[in-house]
């Protein structure tokens, strides 16, 4: 049992700007070393839930605390964000950033910055606002990294950079995480948040819908494939079951989705000869479309 | 984080400084080879200090426009300036800092500047009188007063609001000529309660007839003095809530 406090906690988190309510009663608790990505469409609260976490926002109620304290000043000498928009400055060199975050943090860490710099292949002397967007994130991904922080928080990280890059941002998090990091990171690219995250939370209309780790996730939920020899017949009667998420057909194959399988589907199926059913795991773009359709 | 404001004071400073060595090396190119026909009154006259301080003075307002609105002008950078171990306030008070020593060393550059071209042959005489002192201190205290008012009026709100550094000379001659003509009630008074933080309303009127003459503004019921410390009160009160409304700011 880890009696650990969590790295990052939001507590029945509410925000409210008016008669808008971003974010309704979330609660996440996130664990040292892991790797959070949190999905959800526009508007899901995702961006307000960081911002408040970072006391860019005040709470409507709830709180939200890193190491079980309140953001405070302090807390951005091992936490460090990368914003979803452009935040640097535009008439700054990459090389006055890199200073500038020399100067503002005492754990900046000049031959990292060096190494992350030609990582990206960033031309140092560019101003920033002659930046392609991807390099900008790039840049900030460096100034975030170089401080080589305990906790990182990112919104969209590998916004504008290519799948190469894409790849790096990845592994890059990946590495944080190995050497004791927490990493919350905000995508909404399915793909990206499956092959970095070890825990994923999706939210939609401001409200957590699910959170869990990514395996136990997709070791749950299973997709059925039974193909026909010929046209597929009418399945209503086999696939009237609770377990049943989505049925989707495609030529002479049936795939459907199941919260668990417990062998009933297949049982059922039986009767109608297939060619051949094949269980899977459903991979997580699935699970995502399903629970934000699902409790739409 | 102070660094990012000095590269850009640092900046409006050099083309600050480039503008008015030109104007000056213009200036003086005619005074020293006149064209001909031309009449030249430098002639080796009598020139008040306080008119080449109340000058220098309007120079540092505009250097003080170029400045204001500094908060407001990196809102957008907020979720980069924000996350370093440095305490709001502290990040607010030396983007001021840096502001107030820039328009301080425009108003020295001009100074200077002036002083070096009325030492041109034929020389004039820079006169001082019983209100230079008192001409600095007005002189420095209304460009600040505009960047305080500026900083005041846009450092609550993430919202782009920079454009007021360049309004506030338009509605600023506008509130302090409807302040002086007599509006009824209660606009009247509304005017001339909104003159007391009204930067312009502080100039000093010059005359110059056969000398060089400097009063009080007439604008506002105070004596010169008054009117100057007043102008300093209004300057660091409204740099001090511009610091706390940024730093309560939600963006």
């Amino acid at each position: 049992m880890n009696s650990a406090p969590p790295v990052i906690a939001f507590d029945n988190l509410t925000k409210r700007y008016r008669n808008f309510e971003a974010v309704h009663d979330l609660t996440l608790h996130i664990e040292a070393g892991s790797i959070c990505g949190l999905l959800g469409p526009n508007g899901a609260g995702k961006t307000t839930a960081m911002k408040t976490l970072l006391g860019f926002l005040r709470p409507t109620s709830g709180s939200v605390t890193i190491n079980g304290a309140p953001v405070t000043p302090q807390t951005f000498e091992y936490l460090s964000y990368v914003p979803e928009t452009d935040a640097l400055f535009g008439e700054l060199t990459v090389t006055q950033h890199v200073e500038l975050n020399r100067r503002s943090q005492p754990n900046h860490d000049q031959a990292r910055a060096d190494e992350l710099l030609g990582i990206f292949g960033l031309d140092r002397r560019k101003r920033v606002r002659k930046l392609s967007k991807g390099q900008k994130t790039a840049l900030a991904l460096v100034l975030a990294l170089a401080s080589k922080p305990k906790v990182l928080v990112l919104d969209e990280p590998s916004s504008g950079l290519d799948p190469v890059f894409q790849r790096v941002v990845l592994d890059l998090l990946i590495d944080a995480a190995s050497e004791g990091g927490t990493v919350l990171f905000s995508s909404h690219q399915v793909g990206q948040v499956e092959r970095a995250a070890d825990h994923v939370a999706i939210m939609r209309g401001g409200r957590l819908l699910i959170y869990n780790d990514v395996d136990s996730l997709k070791g749950h939920e299973k997709i059925i494939e039974a193909t026909f020899a010929g046209a597929v017949p009418d399945l209503n009667g086999a696939l009237r079951a609770e377990t049943v998420r989505r049925v989707e057909q495609a030529g002479n194959m049936v795939r459907i989705s199941v919260k668990r399988d417990d062998g009933e589907i297949p049982q059922r199926l039986a009767p109608y000869n297939p060619t051949s059913i094949r269980v899977v795991d459903r991979n997580l773009e699935d699970i995502f479309l399903d629970v934000v359709s699902e409790k739409s | 984080m102070y660094y990012v404001e000095v590269l850009y004071a640092r900046s409006r400073l050099f083309w600050f400084s480039a503008v008015a060595l030109v104007v000056a090396a213009i200036f003086t190119y005619f005074v020293t080879f006149p064209p001909p026909h031309a009449h030249v009154v430098n002639n080796g006259q009598d020139v008040p200090f306080d008119g080449v301080v109340a000058f220098a003075g309007f120079c540092a307002m505009i250097m003080a426009s170029m400045l204001a609105a500094t908060m407001n002008r990196d809102a957008s950078h907020l979720p980069y300036m924000w996350t370093k171990p440095i305490t709001r306030a502290r990040i607010a008070l030396m983007y001021i800092a840096v502001d107030i020593v820039t328009i301080v060393v425009a108003f020295a550059i001009i100074l200077t500047i002036c002083t070096l071209v009325l030492a041109i042959p034929p020389r004039n005489h820079v006169m001082f009188d019983e209100y230079s002192a008192a001409m600095v201190a007005r002189s420095l205290a209304i460009p600040l007063m505009l960047f305080g008012v500026v900083e005041v009026a846009t450092s609550w709100t993430p919202m782009r609001l920079a454009a007021a550094a360049g309004l506030v000379w338009p509605i600023g001659f506008a509130v302090e000529f409807l302040a002086e003509i007599n509006l009824p009630f209660p606009l009247g008074q509304l005017f001339r309660a909104l003159n007391v933080v009204n930067p312009m309303a502080y100039l000093p009127e010059i005359h110059v007839m056969h000398h060089v003459n400097i009063s009080p503004s007439t604008a506002l019921p105070f004596d010169f003095m008054s009117q100057t410390v007043m102008a300093f009160c209004i300057t660091a009160i409204a740099l001090v809530v511009a610091a706390y409304n940024w730093k309560r700011m939600q963006a």
